[in-house]
């Protein structure tokens, strides 16, 4: 067998697929029972967000917590640094 | 309005059951890939999904007017496969099942040490060139697609796949002067 033969049956051999015939099923299942917390923390997220973009007071305060983890951040990085 | 983009847009309206007639019209083509670009079988179809899986969490942010469905969709499949070899290297492969065939047995251990060198010939390519490959041959998808999917130049595409083409037919050669 020639080459060119060998490795046009092995790309038609890999190219075929079996599916599980439940395959669809199983997928609905899990976009029925699982996603309900993912899509609340998105909610909750888009919330969270929507709140701070409209408030000048939420967005002051995460922008001082921001900061404040910054400079933790920054004084760990130096103890690290002092304490080797 | 095609029957594909009607059941994406009842899905945003919140009828979850139209995502079905998506899952059945792509499920092949997630499943290949998956399986042919990290190699694994056992896991290909909890990775094909949760590729469904975020494709219907993240369906809102899917622009008709930038993509086809399936470029969206594969572009999740490509994302969730680099993440699965990212965390996990690929196992052996050679997990495929075999087929009745009506050849002499002869012939047919013949084949099988062409595919399996073929396949381990695959599972070494880089994967950049692993992936055009199995888009361009496997899923016979057209090279702008694939470029869309990758995120790159239609031209560097091409030499991925011909890279490919080129080693993967070099092993097959070398198979058979072995075998002479």
């Amino acid at each position: 067998m020639k080459y060119e033969d060998i490795y046009r049956r092995w790309v038609q051999e890999r190219s075929r697929i079996e599916v599980d015939p439940d395959f669809a099923g199983r997928v609905m299942n899990r976009i029925r029972f699982e996603p309900s917390w993912v899509s609340q923390l998105a909610r909750r997220w888009a919330r969270l967000v929507e709140r701070i973009s409209v408030s000048s007071r939420a967005q002051a305060a995460a922008l001082g917590l921001a900061g404040l983890v910054g400079l933790i951040r920054i004084l760990l990085t130096l103890h690290l640094l002092l304490s080797v | 309005m095609t029957d594909e983009t009607l059941a994406i847009e009842r899905v945003l309206q919140g009828d979850t059951e139209s995502f079905r007639l998506l899952v059945e019209r792509y499920e092949k083509s997630v499943v290949r890939m998956i399986r042919n670009t990290t190699g694994v079988t056992q896991s290909c179809d909890d990775l094909a999904q949760d590729v469904f899986l975020t494709a219907f969490a993240k369906l809102h942010s899917f622009d008709p007017a930038r993509s086809r469905f399936s470029t969206w969709l594969l572009t999740i499949a490509r994302n969730k496969s680099i993440n699965h070899l990212k965390r996990k290297r690929p196992t052996t492969r050679g997990e495929f099942p075999a087929r009745v065939d009506d050849r002499t047995p002869l012939a047919m251990l013949a084949q099988q040490e062409a595919f399996a060198r073929l396949d381990q010939a695959l599972a070494s390519l880089p994967a950049r060139q692993r992936r055009a490959f199995a888009l361009a041959e496997f899923e016979g998808l057209p090279y702008e697609q694939i470029a869309r999917i990758e995120g790159t130049r239609v031209g560097t595409i091409k030499s991925r796949v011909s890279r490919a083409r080129t080693k993967l037919t070099e092993a097959l050669r070398q198979c058979e002067a072995n075998d002479q």
